[in-house]
């Protein structure tokens, strides 16, 4: 059987265009696919958690639960974590979750885009959709990221090849590429700056006081850029981590945040981050539309409060202030900083997961669930903020997230 | 009052009703009753606490690293921590003085109104600074550093005046729109990024962002009338007779923002 049109549950890039061909309820052939996209579809079966463990010990799901749950309540100051690798209803119970238990809350982005989301918070955030990158950008600037590595076929769906309705190929594009280093996406640009790294904010700051007439101390070839940023008629900035999480960090997004509003005293120019995760976007929406902030939100004194610093799980671990720690959908033991993630195997330590992951080898109850995407259906969240529905194309015996974080509710409730 | 921790975890107390507002005209007893957070447990202030009447009108604590929001809101009276303390110390407060004898963590006197904080060793990050989403931090008051502080010190300050004796971190004095930064030790990285008002005076060279620009090396009047205030105080602020009769190199900035921004260098 062809499943068409299924969204690959891997990266931001949420391409819905792939062909998924099932016998006997397993993946035969993925077509449209990047590499990453096909081992992903290919490979769900491999590397499982096969049964739910207590302790290490083979127990029922209701038992796994039951001990979950026991744990959770018991906790005085329990974390949840992880939410950008599984759908929006997932993340939906997970979050009254954490409001029935008084949990703190967070999701991955505090470790990639959370600067981006404290850059808008300050500055705002100039958005479009991909769709209007492909079918109008004439500038695309990639800055402090690598797409043809890291988001594949970014190139070929939303910004440098795709036929769009005004512009039609890369040769009415213009391509700029600005990294530390000579990236794969670098020789695909038509042009390509390179900056010394731990310099973003100070050439993105001179690259507005030059808009303003003052910044002469720019390099020839940035004042040139801003030129070419002044005349192109849709201009778009697609930046990664080499903003975020190089020195200055969210400041390096809040600089040039304000560089593309400023952009559009001359000409439209929007922005847009390029989201790792395939649904951290859609934990932050969802973040944000049930508690009103988008990450790093706490609910110990019954509503919600957010401050990241305080509240985000890197720096909740590291000063051991959590006594229990729920982790859906992700593995902070391989990302983590060491003083972070030890504390996670010195308290209770609850994983779902539908695979075996450093955290779930640590965790002391481990439960087993659909993969979000292939196994179990839901919402994602492109990049650009689009939500786009997720298909089921095999069956399985396990829950789904929400199926399990809402039986946990029930037994919270009771 | 005195006040001594009973819980020794690294479970956050959110206590922001230690306060001399809420603690006036009130026995132990009632003072026990006041409701806390131990964790995400709602609990009473003599179930974390120790507490005992001195007869003295400060609150007096032990060393609380764990305690948040002590402080919070204040109008008038003295609290004296005998260690550290913990986040968001007289957050918001608007009179009255807090003396930690050791470490202070983040976000101390975050958007403080009015009152003095001083502190005999390190501050942690945002100091007077501002909550993610806030228009301004730090709007009156005073804040005295004998140690080091961490990064953003002074983050969208609004009013009032920051002295930090020792090293600052990265980006001190963000986005500032007014109000005064010294630091006497090293100035740290992107000192002042995004500033569109305000003066941060410093006694050692910084690295300055390339969106500052110099203009002039004199003596401004302003300064010298304002550290001999300063030196009325009771803190013991290093400022000497060279600092007030020296010149400094003025530099103007962030250029990308509003630019009116000040920082000074002390020269000779
Ligand atoms: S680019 Fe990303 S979303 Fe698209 S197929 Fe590849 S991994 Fe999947």
């Amino acid at each position: 059987m062809i499943h068409e049109d299924v969204v690959c549950p891997f990266c931001g890039c949420l391409c819905d265009d792939i062909a998924v061909t099932t016998e006997d309820n397993m993946i035969t052939d993925v077509k449209n696919g990047c590499a990453i996209s096909k081992s992903k579809f290919m490979n769900h079966h491999l590397n499982l958690l096969e049964s739910a463990l207590v302790d290490n010990m083979k127990v029922s799901l209701d038992e796994a639960v039951g001990r979950a749950v026991e744990i959770l309540t018991n906790a005085d100051n329990p974390l949840i974590y992880g939410l950008s690798s599984t759908e929006c209803e997932a993340q939906r119970h997970a979050i009254h979750l954490a409001e029935l238990l008084g949990a703190t809350i967070d999701q991955t982005a505090s470790v990639c885009h959370g600067p981006t989301i404290l850059g808008t918070q300050d500055a705002g955030c100039v958005k479009c959709t991909l769709g209007e990158v492909k079918n109008r950008a004439d500038l695309i600037i990639y800055w402090g990221c690598n797409p043809a590595e890291a988001h594949i076929r970014h190139f070929r769906r939303y910004s440098v090849f795709p036929e769009g309705l005004f512009r039609k190929s890369k040769k009415e594009r213009e391509v700029v590429v600005v990294d530390v280093r000579n990236t794969a996406s670098a020789r695909i640009a038509t042009t390509f700056l390179q900056i010394a790294p731990g310099t973003d904010f100070e050439t993105i700051s001179l690259m507005r006081a030059y808009l303003k007439g003052k910044g002469d101390a720019l390099p020839d070839e940035f004042k040139n850029l801003v030129e070419r940023m002044k005349r192109c008629e849709f201009g778009i900035m697609f930046f990664g981590l080499g903003l975020t999480m190089s020195r200055g960090k969210h400041l390096n997004v809040d600089a040039a945040l304000r560089l593309v509003r400023d952009l559009n005293e001359y000409t439209k120019f929007s922005i847009t981050p390029m989201r790792g995760h395939y649904n951290v976007a859609g934990a932050g929406s969802t973040m944000a539309w049930i508690t009103g902030y988008p990450f790093a939100v706490n609910f110990s004194m019954g509503y919600p409060v957010s401050n990241p610093g305080e509240f985000s799980a890197v720096d909740v671990l590291a000063r051991k202030e959590c006594d229990a720690a729920l982790i859906i959908a992700s593995d902070p033991v391989a990302n983590f900083p060491a003083e972070s993630w030890k504390h996670l195997a010195d308290i209770p330590t609850i994983v779902m997961d539908p695979k075996v992951s450093l955290t779930s080898r640590i965790a002391k109850v481990s439960i087993p669930v659909a993969t979000a995407g292939i196994e179990a259906e839901g919402t994602a969240y492109r990049m650009d903020g689009i939500p786009l529905r997720l298909k089921k194309v095999v069956d399985t015996t396990r829950l789904s997230d929400a199926a399990v974080l809402s039986r946990m509710i029930e037994k919270v409730r009771a | 009052m005195l006040l001594n921790p009973l819980v020794k975890t690294a479970i956050p107390v959110t206590a922001p009703c230690i306060t001399p507002d809420w603690f006036s005209g009130k026995s132990v007893e009632e003072v026990g009753n006041l409701p806390v957070y131990y964790g995400n447990k709602e609990k009473r202030l003599r179930d974390v606490f120790d507490i005992k009447d001195d007869g003295k009108d400060i609150i007096t604590l032990g060393s609380v690293p764990t305690v948040k929001y002590i402080g919070k809101g204040m109008t008038a009276g003295s609290i004296v921590i005998k260690g550290d303390a913990g986040m968001h110390l007289g957050a918001e407060m608007k009179g009255g003085c807090i003396t930690v004898e050791g470490n202070v963590s983040d976000w101390a006197g975050a958007e403080m109104k009015g009152g003095e904080i001083v502190v005999a060793q390190n501050a942690g990050h945002c100091l007077g600074g501002a909550y993610r989403g806030s228009k301004s931090g730090m709007n009156k008051g005073l804040i005295v550093v004998k140690g080091n502080a961490g990064n953003e010190v002074g983050g969208l300050m609004k009013k009032g005046i920051i002295v930090v004796e020792g090293n600052l971190g990265d980006a001190a004095g963000c986005s500032m729109k007014g109000g005064t930064l010294i630091c006497y030790g090293h100035p740290g990285n992107r000192l002042g990024a995004l500033m569109q008002r305000g003066s941060i005076v410093l006694y050692e060279s910084p690295a300055l962002l390339p969106t500052f620009t110099y203009d002039a090396e004199y003596n401004p009047t302003w300064l010298r009338v304002f550290l001999r205030e300063l030196q009325k105080t009771p803190h013991r602020i290093p400022i000497t007779q060279n600092h007030i009769e020296g010149t400094y190199r003025r530099y103007n900035g962030d250029i990308s923002e509003l630019g009116k921004g000040e920082i000074f260098v002390f020269h000779e």
